[in-house]
């Protein structure tokens, strides 16, 4: 094992935090290294002089006191006022799981997003039909010569020019124009 | 965590009470003042109490609570830079003599200054290392790095400290 890689791992050497395999081959590795040896030596040291500032002071007294007093005020705080409908309506009573407010809403965003799709592809229907409407829908347009009582015209001569207006009329697609 | 989510704040006075002395140390020894430090251990536990609802069981509250106290250790140590320690506490009930006590001052302030010296993240690693006695693997949660991040952190802080402090490693 190279030396770098050894004194990276002498503190956890010595605070036996290793997986065996890994203690062994730095053991056997500290055995044959003077360097590695004097560098453990040194780290040990450090380690003394580290630990010899004095203690830090004790936990303020009155800290969990004053400590408690904030948490019940957020707490009220956080309570919806009875009869503010948006508080009710808005903010979650103490204790609400917010993973499930989170799902509600997610439901609540996916259910509109459904509903705009299902709208435009309603709407998309209508124009595609009133753009190509099927052959059952198209308006039968009325015969002209019933509607104008031209009926005693049918009596007219083959090649007649009312003949002609009457083939024209009553031929299909017809608009009259 | 289940009955502080649930609102249950004598559970949440029972887990500062068995957390309080851990944040506060940690809190002390990374800023150096009882003032920032009791701030910052009260605004740890706060945000244990307002996310307790969110709370995951992957690491244990300890880790949770150390990862909070380190967040908010670095924020405030960001915003101030230059604040000055409090005296350190008075070690002549260890130590009679008056040479000794001064020796052990000097020691100590060297010791506090090499440590102020350290980037944040290295400076936390010390205090969690050699003042909390954490494990390798818990620093690393804490820290939100690996175990061979710590080692690094760690193998540079060693570096600093000893290139400070060799006159009093001598021996």
């Amino acid at each position: 094992m190279r030396c770098k890689a050894v004194r990276s791992k002498l503190d956890r050497l010595s605070r036996q935090e290793l997986a065996p395999r890994a203690r062994k081959r730095i053991e056997a590795h500290l055995s044959v290294c003077a360097d590695c040896r004097r560098h453990l030596a040194a780290q040990e040291r450090l380690a003394v002089l580290l630990t010899s500032l004095p203690k830090p002071p004790t936990v303020p007294e009155g800290f969990g006191d004053r400590l408690m007093a904030v948490a019940r005020e957020r707490q009220a705080a956080r309570r919806p006022v009875p009869g503010s409908l948006w508080r009710l309506r808005w903010s979650s009573p103490p204790g609400t799981d917010r993973r499930l407010v989170a799902v509600g809403r997610k439901a609540t965003q996916a259910m509109a997003l459904a509903g705009g799709l299902l709208i435009g592809v309603l709407m998309g229907q209508q124009t595609w039909r009133s753009a190509h409407p099927s052959i059952s829908q198209q308006t039968i347009e009325p015969d002209p010569v019933a509607v104008y009582e031209l009926d005693y015209l049918t009596d007219a001569p083959g090649g007649s020019l009312v003949q002609s207006y009457l083939t024209l009329t009553n031929a299909p697609n017809h608009n009259g124009t | 965590m289940l009955a502080v989510a649930r609102g249950d704040l004598s559970a949440f006075g029972q887990l500062v009470s068995r957390h309080q002395t851990s944040a506060w140390n940690a809190a002390y020894r990374f800023l150096g003042n009882t003032a920032d430090a009791e701030d910052i251990a009260q605004e740890a536990f706060l945000r244990i109490l307002d996310s307790a609802d969110r709370y995951q069981p992957t690491a244990s509250l300890r880790t949770y609570l150390y990862r909070i106290v380190t967040r908010l250790c670095f924020d405030l140590s960001r915003r101030n830079r230059r604040r000055r320690h409090q005296p350190l506490p008075d070690l002549a009930a260890n130590c009679p003599s008056p040479e000794g006590v001064f020796i052990l001052d000097e020691r100590a302030a060297a010791v506090r200054q090499a440590l102020d010296s350290l980037p944040p993240a290295q400076k936390m690693a010390v205090i969690l290392r050699y003042y909390e006695d954490l494990s390798y693997r818990e620093i690393a949660a804490i820290l939100k790095t690996t175990v061979k991040g710590v080692e690094r952190l760690l193998a540079r802080a060693r570096a600093t400290l000893e290139d400070r402090l060799g006159g009093f490693l001598e021996g």
